[in-house]
């Protein structure tokens, strides 16, 4: 994923910058030459325009276009970044529940104690693995809950489960850890906030409805920004084009229709795919011709949603001002926060099954 | 000694005669003198000698103490230190009194070649010659270990060694310490401490290749070795003003103290080898002649001239890898984990120090936990721009000075037990109660420790830690942290199927869980 914004960053800095000399000086010729040059130079050297090879999996029906394409050259590197951690040995039981062995345990209290502290350890390695214990442990009383970050993994650990247990529809069998997200970062590397209401002027082109202006969101396409406050946080409906043929009573606003394209973008970007990967180019919006992928995605759409108002929000005090966002808003979940890239998460890799504990229902 | 070896040598000194202009002596003019010391003058100039530190470079792993073979990193290229046993071939055994008095106050062998102020001859010239023949008169009680000093790696054009008659003409004092009768006894004492033998300018002066002179400043801070000796005038902010004599005290006696945290780098080995070593008395004539010393400044304070934006990236990195341990107010964890905010190593004008910390981690000290490399698992950037908001935040003031270009350069030379950047392999367990008790294979705990993986490690510590301290419960608890992480690092070595940076994690979880079990007594 990575690979592909920085050019495409180049590129929209490039062209700004050399239409912005035209816009500044149109009756100037030099501005137009260095103008069209850096342009020319931008589609040749800076553009998303790939070395080949390209392989290409079929999705749909023969000769509809249905496939998603991939560079074996890329996809190597995006392979090896998406690897599981090896998977901790495993530990024979202790006989006692962790909540007779250790004090102020309230999510884990009926694993085995040796089961819970193997766990324990996964949670260092999969979060911080440098801070360790002392990430989410006061070193001096490992029971106190005097650092914010234990209560944090206490919901994120309820969070998982809930996700292994109740959203099956979007992760199957395969289901998530915390490494899923964090791969060994205190905050994963793909959260969002939700940004400050645009202002006119921002940018050369920038509107004040936050068009205009290139959106890492959507790729870094000029389509209105913060695709995901309304569809990921609210439930604004995602669904814009009208359903008869005379599109009556249809009042989707261009914004609307430009968040819903931002959205679909981060699905691709995020999953390391392309429109047909879900869709019929034919007729998007209809169900019939998609292919069955659409329906983990749908579902996806629905416990995003569900995770960022019921555990994420709730966080929203606990966490300290260095951890929000320009609008004092929690870090929030997308696609990309799990996805990384992949179509699945460590492309359909899963070590749950190491770790039964957070395989579990929550206790009510 | 043959004839032609004579006629040999005799030309080869008349040549460095000519080059230096300096009178020469051959060694076999001048017999060592056959008086027998009393204990008394022994047991001095063994104290004179942990005073001017000199196992600190006279000593390598793996070579007997005093028989030298470190490489000391010096700009001009790396010196090897010499054997200083009584070996007659290849240590001082046929130095006379007059040949070790010139080469400690003058750095002239006795074969009359200069030798490089790597040596601190500049400070011991300050010292009397009583005082330096008792430290002879110690070295020679030493058992002689025959050991021939390793090449020196020194750059042209300063391998012309007369050169260096030109440096110490305007660098080396003439004349010993006088005491200022001016100040009270305990200011000179510590004036004649702090400026001989143990050489403190050699890394605290500013310009510390100036020898010990008033152009090289008297110890307001400089950069050493790739890391920077803080400012030890009284200045509230850059220097030692706001520390009592009783923290200073300790600090040199115990390499911690409440308000000045634990030491890291060179100074902890010079803690351990020499200020340790010395008397309270001692060590509190050094603190008050430090805090008389007239006030520098080591820099402006610059509040506010780091940019909010980097501040904010650098908080950012900060919570994610420091916050925990040093909290979000850097005041840490009081006798658990040093504050960063008026920490000294934090403030001083170069911040080689932090950054060095941060890549390499520290040790166990005292009540103080061990200090994860955490800087291995964290970009330049990442580290440069930490460094700076803890330069900057709380109450500190110091420079935002540090670069990517200094972490790189700091990152390549920076190999410890806790990086996971060990070229020279996991460092052997020193002989001490710790070795014996793994040794003891009847007592389980050399087994279960080989058996300690990261699923089962917080478990095995706790056993670990009870069966050790019940054989051995008068090991100190930095000893059992540090011990058992260096005991532990070839088994985290040879476990199969880890990545590079599970193994540094693996040995660092492991180490943290003996410090909690240790401090906390199982309170949880």
């Amino acid at each position: 994923m990575r690979a592909l914004t920085a050019p495409l960053e180049l590129v929209a800095l490039a062209l700004r910058y050399s239409l912005a000399g035209i816009v500044a000086h149109p009756w100037r010729t030099r501005a137009w030459v260095v103008g069209l040059i850096a342009i020319a130079l931008v589609f040749a050297f800076g553009s998303t325009l790939e070395r080949l090879p390209v392989t290409s999996v079929q999705l749909g029906y023969r000769g509809t276009a249905m496939e998603a394409e991939y560079n074996p050259r890329l996809l190597k590197p995006e392979i090896e970044a998406n690897r599981l951690l090896p998977a901790l040995p495993a530990v024979p039981d202790a006989g006692i529940p962790s909540s007779k062995a250790y004090k102020n345990i309230k999510v884990l209290q009926t694993a085995d104690a040796n089961q819970f502290l193997r766990q324990m350890g996964a949670f260092a390695n999969w979060i911080n693995p440098a801070a360790g214990c002392a990430y989410c442990h006061s070193l001096n009383n490992m029971a106190s809950d005097s650092l914010y970050t234990k209560t944090v993994t206490r919901r994120m650990i309820q969070m998982t489960r809930e996700i292994n247990t109740n959203w099956k529809a979007h992760v199957g069998g395969v289901g998530v850890t915390c490494y899923t997200c964090h791969r060994g970062n205190s905050i994963p590397q793909n959260v969002w906030f939700t940004e400050p209401p645009p202002g006119a002027g921002h940018g050369l082109a920038e509107t004040g409805t936050g068009q205009g202006s290139p959106d890492k969101a959507s790729g870094l396409t000029t389509l209105a920004s913060d695709p995901f406050t309304p569809f990921l946080l609210n439930a604004m409906p995602i669904r814009v084009t009208g359903v008869s043929d005379l599109n009556i009573g249809n009042n989707a606003s261009t914004k609307q229709a430009e968040w819903t394209y931002g959205l679909m973008m981060h699905f691709a970007t995020s999953l390391g795919v392309a429109c047909t990967y879900c869709h019929n180019t034919n007729n998007f919006a209809s169900w019939d011709q998609g292919t069955p992928n659409r329906v983990p995605a749908w579902y996806g759409i629905r416990m995003v949603r569900d995770l960022n108002r019921n555990y994420m929000l709730p966080l929203t005090n606990v966490f300290p001002a260095g951890r929000k966002g320009p609008m004092g808003d929690v870090a929030k979940i997308n696609c990309a926060t799990c996805h990384q890239g992949a179509y699945k998460p460590f492309y359909g890799a899963s070590d749950l099954a190491a770790y039964p504990l957070l395989a579990q229902r929550n206790t009510p | 000694m043959t004839r032609s070896d004579r006629v040999a040598s005799v030309v080869g000194l008349a040549a460095i005669a000519l080059l230096a202009c300096l009178p020469t002596r051959s060694l076999a003019q001048d017999q060592p003198a056959q008086v027998q010391p009393s204990a008394d003058l022994i047991a001095r100039g063994k104290y004179l000698t942990d005073m001017g530190d000199c196992v600190a470079c006279h000593a390598a792993p793996g070579y007997p103490k005093f028989a030298g073979g470190q490489y000391m990193q010096m700009p001009f290229g790396d010196i090897s230190t010499p054997n200083i046993t009584p070996d007659k071939e290849t240590g001082i055994g046929n130095y006379t009194d007059a040949q070790f008095i010139r080469l400690m106050q003058r750095g002239i062998m006795p074969d009359g070649s200069r030798i490089y102020p790597a040596m601190p001859y500049p400070w011991y010239a300050k010292v009397p010659k009583a005082d330096l023949l008792a430290i002879k008169a110690y070295l020679f009680t030493l058992k002689p270990v025959h050991a021939a000093r390793l090449p020196n790696k020194i750059w042209f054009p300063f391998t012309i060694r007369p050169a260096i008659a030109l440096w110490d003409a305007f660098f080396v004092p003439g004349e010993e310490f006088k005491p200022d009768p001016s100040k009270s006894d305990e200011i000179n004492r510590g004036a004649y401490i702090v400026e001989g033998l143990e050489h403190c300018g050699t890394c605290h002066n500013h310009w510390n290749l100036l020898g010990n002179t008033a152009i090289a400043g008297n110890v307001e801070g400089g950069a050493i070795t790739r890391w920077y000796a803080p400012n030890l005038r009284n200045d509230d902010l850059t220097g030692i003003g706001r520390f009592s004599v009783d923290d200073l005290v300790s600090f040199f006696k115990y390499g911690h103290s409440k308000s000045m945290g634990t030491v890291a780098g060179p100074m902890s080995e010079t803690i351990d080898e020499s200020t340790m070593k010395l008397t309270d008395s001692d060590l509190h004539a050094i603190s008050v002649y430090l805090k008389s010393l007239p006030v520098v400044a080591a820099y402006t304070p610059t509040d506010g001239r780091y940019r909010p934006d980097a501040m904010a990236a650098g908080r950012q990195v900060y919570l994610s890898h420091c916050a925990s341990c040093h909290q979000d107010n850097g005041q840490g964890v009081s006798e658990r984990i040093p504050a960063l905010d008026g920490n000294g190593m934090v403030q001083a004008a170069g911040s080689q120090d932090v950054v060095r910390v941060v890549l390499g981690g520290l040790e166990a000290r005292g009540p103080y936990g061990l200090m994860p490399g955490v800087g291995a698992a964290m970009s330049d950037k990442e580290i440069a721009s930490v460094s700076n908001y803890v330069r900057q935040a709380w109450s500190n003031r110091a420079p935002a000075n540090t670069t990517t270009l200094l972490v790189s350069l700091l990152r390549k030379d920076t190999h410890t037990l806790l990086n996971g950047s060990r070229p020279d392999g996991c460092p052997a367990l020193a002989e001490n109660d710790l070795a014996k008790v793994l040794d003891d294979s009847s007592n389980g705990i050399g087994a279960l420790l080989q058996q300690t993986t990261e699923a089962n490690l917080l478990q095995n510590a706790n056993t670990i830690i009870s069966k050790v301290r019940a054989v051995a419960p008068q090991i100190k608890r930095e000893d059992l942290v540090n011990g058992l992480a260096i005991a532990y690092c070839p088994i985290v070595e040879k476990e199969p199927g880890l990545q590079e940076s599970q193994r540094i994690w693996q040995l660092t979880h492991f180490a943290d869980r003996v410090y909690v079990q240790l401090t906390t007594n199982g309170a949880y």
